[in-house]
């Protein structure tokens, strides 16, 4: 029986557009996060995989309620998040916890790398004397594997290296002991070389301390590595849906199968893939605002038909708990 | 810069002191009216033969107070209403800020004399009619910052964490803040001299017979013509000092704290 | 020795700050034939964007290039004075950046930019200069009626078009591109390493210069790749040589810290420790804190670059008399 930690259900954020002058017509829409579904399963790290302005750094903020949602459900194991709030904020937050993308900025370079740790403590007054507050600082800190921690309690963030500062922040978000940490594109900013350690850091984090994470990034090899199931998102749903090595490695959608063609590799014979993408994938993705109908990515589709523009199609389960929202994804399927 | 400044402070506060130990009673009148300066008096008498050098002296006191009470009361009013109101919003926030808009549009001394009309005089009394001039200041520089930082992800990150609105505001945001308000404190310090003086020139404020050099020197402007020039010169003198003292302070921290901001921005 | 488009030769240049000073490059040397396209990869503090930057003789503020030689077409950049090296700029040496916003005047409609940019190097009457500026805009892929917009009305691919056509103007023998994709979504990358991979083709006499942290991209449209490393260069080589067969410790973690989304067990490493702080670097062999065969010599000496398979040079104290990996790297497998 699966315990789920996390239960979406059409999810919906819109933002309502700036009318310029003279514009004629109802209130426009940006219609960020539009009808998601997903499950998150207690252990498991879920990922949401796309371009920018698909949503998804949106949706893990919903989720974590540092945005109200516009319609749909968020349950946290089985109860409301909206009422969970009001109920007690202190100990959802508590809870759930973010890891940032850019330390730097998510860390204030005012304060000390001790304040920085302690100052969660205080806050839900897990730590009754400083010599707790030491402990459980130090503790934390040898489990993001950082070796010497008195060397670092008393510096700031500015002269520490971009992955020292990571694992700070991820040690700020697990002082609390969470069940949920929501990791928005936590290597993106650090050099290659660094990126692995990072996030085998958080996988054995995931072993060790019992978490379950939502993994947001547009790096689908990142993706591949470390999530176990993973969303496709573009323009606000979610195209495609399952086992991150189903998903990644062989996709069904015509939008994700692009991104993996797209997407530079070392591998010898595919370095040119780009070649190979058609013409009319194009590069830019639409205005959030004029969303098209049927399906939103019919017009730069490779397959798209007459029923593409005008039915928007709904997640199937194509394989096991393998869903993708395309008319045509048996038959696309069939292709690889 | 600041360094000069405090000394003049220091002097001034310092002859205060003195006069408070040593000098002759600045209420007690004598029958030697209107003396010019001399051994006995040094800086002379006023009309009713009252010693001017302990009633400037004692003087330092009462401005000093009256303006330091109305700084108090306008930074922490300003400051407060202004991080909450830039902090949530909205209605509320809209609402404040054009009531102290249109505050700020009056001169402060304009403000200080209708208040002081109302309520009378008295030390607290003064210091709050003046305070008030001064509030949208506190609230304007308060507001701006806590609205540039709002957005900043540090804060997003200590929310995140579970920190709630108080300590968000005077933990994370208002350091923030302190640099600009303390420079413009000392600045109003003078300023409020200026106007706790102004308000005793034109009858209002510090009720007679209390040593303030505004009062004093309105009452001696009716004697220059007689040739008694000391009576109005030296409180003007004093206050003039002691601005300067004041002013001095708050542009020199002011550079200071500029320098600071700026070298912390070398990092590449 | 071939025809060089460009040699630069023992390239030297420093940050003179008033704390310290960054020797941002210190002894970088190598060489773009015609036609070529070299991509140069590295990472924070590796000096690879000032290599861009020193070529066209742009160095940022405290930025000074201190000894070497660039020579173009066999003239030393360094030696010619400002009015000369603006001549080269934009007619010889073109540069495509991340931003493109920093490229363009934001009050002045694309079209008319590159019109500019031709007229300055090239006395040829306006409505030619128009009629070039057109073709670019369609080589690039740009719609016609995007001569008349404004920057800022062109989303990120778009933009990177525009200066792909802005750096193409003049026919310039060599394009630096700094990061040219970093900031855009995989699709529109895509799209613009395709789109600079047929101008190359098309265009029989271009070089480029590719700078990039993304070996991967890199990759894609390399000739050759030099890796540098705090200021310094490691490895240089054929593209399929440098990531089939690395031979310096840094490139070989480097290829490795790359995931493979191909591969189902993805296997991908971090190199322990930090990019150097080139305010002080380390003595020595600059990888060797982080380098795993490091030994006494690399902490002592500087190591030599020499040419340890044929057209693959390295700079590595293991290749060298007395190293491990004398007669050649250890069997590996690929």
């Amino acid at each position: 029986m699966e315990d789920l930690i996390i239960r979406v259900e059409q999810l919906r954020k819109w933002f309502p557009a700036k009318k310029r002058l003279l514009e004629r017509g109802g209130g426009n829409w940006v219609r960020a996060v539009d009808d998601v579904d997903f499950n998150i399963s207690k252990g498991e790290i879920f990922g949401l995989v796309g371009e920018s302005g698909c949503g998804k750094t949106t949706t893990g903020r919903l989720i974590l309620a540092l945005e109200d949602k516009t319609g749909g459900n968020i349950y946290y194991k089985n109860q409301e998040i909206f009422v969970l709030k009001k109920r007690n904020q202190k100990e959802l937050r508590r809870a759930m916890q973010v890891i940032f993308q850019n330390p730097y900025e998510s860390l204030e370079s005012r304060l000390s790398i001790r304040q920085l740790l302690s100052e969660p403590l205080s806050v839900h007054k897990m730590a009754s004397s400083e010599s707790e507050i030491r402990s459980k600082i130090k503790g934390i800190l040898s489990e993001v594997d950082i070796a010497e921690p008195d060397e670092f309690l008393e510096k700031h963030p500015f002269e520490l290296s971009g992955g020292q500062l990571q694992r700070i922040a991820i040690a700020r978000a697990l002082i609390l002991e969470p069940d949920f940490v929501f990791a928005d594109e936590p290597v993106s900013m650090l050099d290659v070389s660094i990126r692995a350690g990072i996030l085998k850091l958080l996988l054995k984090l995931r072993e060790k301390l019992g978490l379950t994470y939502l993994f947001v990034t547009h790096d689908l090899a990142i993706s591949k590595f470390t999530c176990d199931r993973v969303a496709v998102m573009y323009l606000g749903k979610i195209v495609e849906i399952g086992p991150s090595q189903e998903v990644l490695g062989r996709p069904l959608h015509p939008y994700a199968q692009a991104l993996r063609t797209a997407l530079p590799t070392l591998d010898t014979d595919k370095r040119k893939n780009y070649r190979q993408l058609p013409d009319v994938i194009g590069g830019e993705i639409p205005n959030a605002i004029d969303i098209p109908l049927g399906c939103r990515f019919h017009p730069r589709c490779p397959y798209a038909t007459e029923l593409c523009k005008e039915k928007e199609p709904d997640l199937r389960e194509l394989k096991k708990r393998h869903y993708v929202a395309c008319h045509y994804a048996e038959d696309l399927g069939l292709k690889h | 810069m600041v360094v000069v400044g405090i000394i003049i402070i220091v002097i001034a506060l310092g002859l205060d002191v003195y006069a408070h130990i040593v000098g002759p009673d600045p209420l007690a009148t004598t029958y030697q009216g209107l003396s010019p300066p001399a051994l006995d008096h040094i800086m002379g008498t006023d009309q009713l033969g009252r010693d001017l050098f302990s009633r400037v002296s004692f003087g330092t006191t009462f401005s000093l107070l009256v303006a330091f009470i109305s700084v108090a009361i306008s930074v922490s009013v300003g400051s407060i209403i202004g991080a909450l109101s830039g902090f949530f919003g909205g209605k509320i926030d809209r609402v404040t800020s054009l009531a102290f808009d249109a505050l700020y549009a009056l001169p402060p001394l304009i403000i200080a004399i209708l208040i002081a009309a109302m309520i009378g005089a008295g030390i607290v009394n003064t210091g709050l009619a003046i305070a008030v001039g001064y509030m949208p200041q506190y609230f304007r520089i308060v507001r701006g910052i806590i609205l540039s930082i709002k957005e900043r992800p540090f804060i997003e990150s200590t929310r995140a964490i579970g920190a709630g609105y108080v300590s968000l505001i005077f933990r994370h945001m208002m350091p923030y803040a302190i640099p600009s308000i303390i420079a413009l404190m000392t600045l109003n310090m003078g300023s409020g001299i200026v106007d706790v003086a102004g308000l005793g020139f034109l009858g209002l404020g510090l009720p007679p017979p209390t040593p303030e050099w505004g009062t004093d020197l309105g009452r001696g402007r009716d004697f220059i013509t007689a040739g008694a020039w000391w009576p109005s010169t030296f409180p003007g003198l004093m206050i003039v000092i002691s601005v300067l003292g004041f002013t001095l302070v708050g542009e020199g921290l002011d550079e200071i704290f500029r320098a600071t901001s700026t070298r912390k921005k070398e990092t590449f | 020795m071939t025809d060089l488009l460009l040699d630069v030769k023992d390239l030297r240049a420093y940050y003179c700050l008033p704390s310290s000073t960054v020797k941002a490059i210190d002894g970088v040397s190598f060489g773009i034939s015609r036609t070529e396209a070299l991509g140069i990869i590295g990472e924070s503090g590796s000096g690879k964007s000032t290599i861009g930057w020193a070529i066209l003789r742009a160095l940022p503020n405290p930025g000074k290039i201190v000894s070497g030689e660039i020579r173009l077409d066999g003239r030393n950049l360094l030696e010619l004075d400002r009015e000369e090296m603006r001549k080269i700029r934009w007619k010889e040496i073109a540069m495509v950046t991340q931003s493109a916003m920093s490229s363009f005047d934001p009050l002045m409609r694309i079209g008319d930019q590159i019109t500019e940019a031709v007229l300055v190097h090239e006395d040829i009457p306006q409505e030619d200069a128009i009629r070039r500026a057109k073709e670019l805009l369609e080589k690039v892929s740009l719609e016609p009626s995007r001569f008349r917009s404004y920057p800022h009305e062109l989303s990120g691919g778009m933009r990177q078009r525009a200066m792909i056509a802005m750096a193409l103007a003049c026919k310039p023998k060599l394009v630096i591109a700094d990061e040219p994709t970093t900031a855009l979504d995989v699709i529109v990358q895509a799209q613009i390493l395709k789109l600079m991979d047929n101008l190359k083709s098309e265009l029989k006499s271009l070089s480029i210069m590719f700078i990039s942290h993304d070996l991967s991209v890199v990759a894609g449209i390399s000739d050759k790749i030099l890796v540098v490393y705090g200021g310094k260069m490691m490895e240089y080589g054929a593209t399929n040589e440098i990531i089939k067969n690395p031979l310096h410790p840094y490139t070989i973690d480097f290829v490795n810290a790359f995931p493979n989304i191909g591969e189902t067990n993805m296997s991908f490493e971090s190199i322990p420790g930090n990019p150097p702080d080139m305010r002080t670097p380390p003595s020595g062999c600059v990888f060797h804190p982080r380098c795993k065969y490091a030994w006494a010599k690399c902490t002592e000496a500087v190591p030599s670059w020499r040419e340890v398979e044929k057209d693959h040079f390295v700079a590595c104290h293991l290749y060298e008399v007395g190293g491990a990996w004398e007669h050649g790297r250890p069997h590996h497998s690929s």
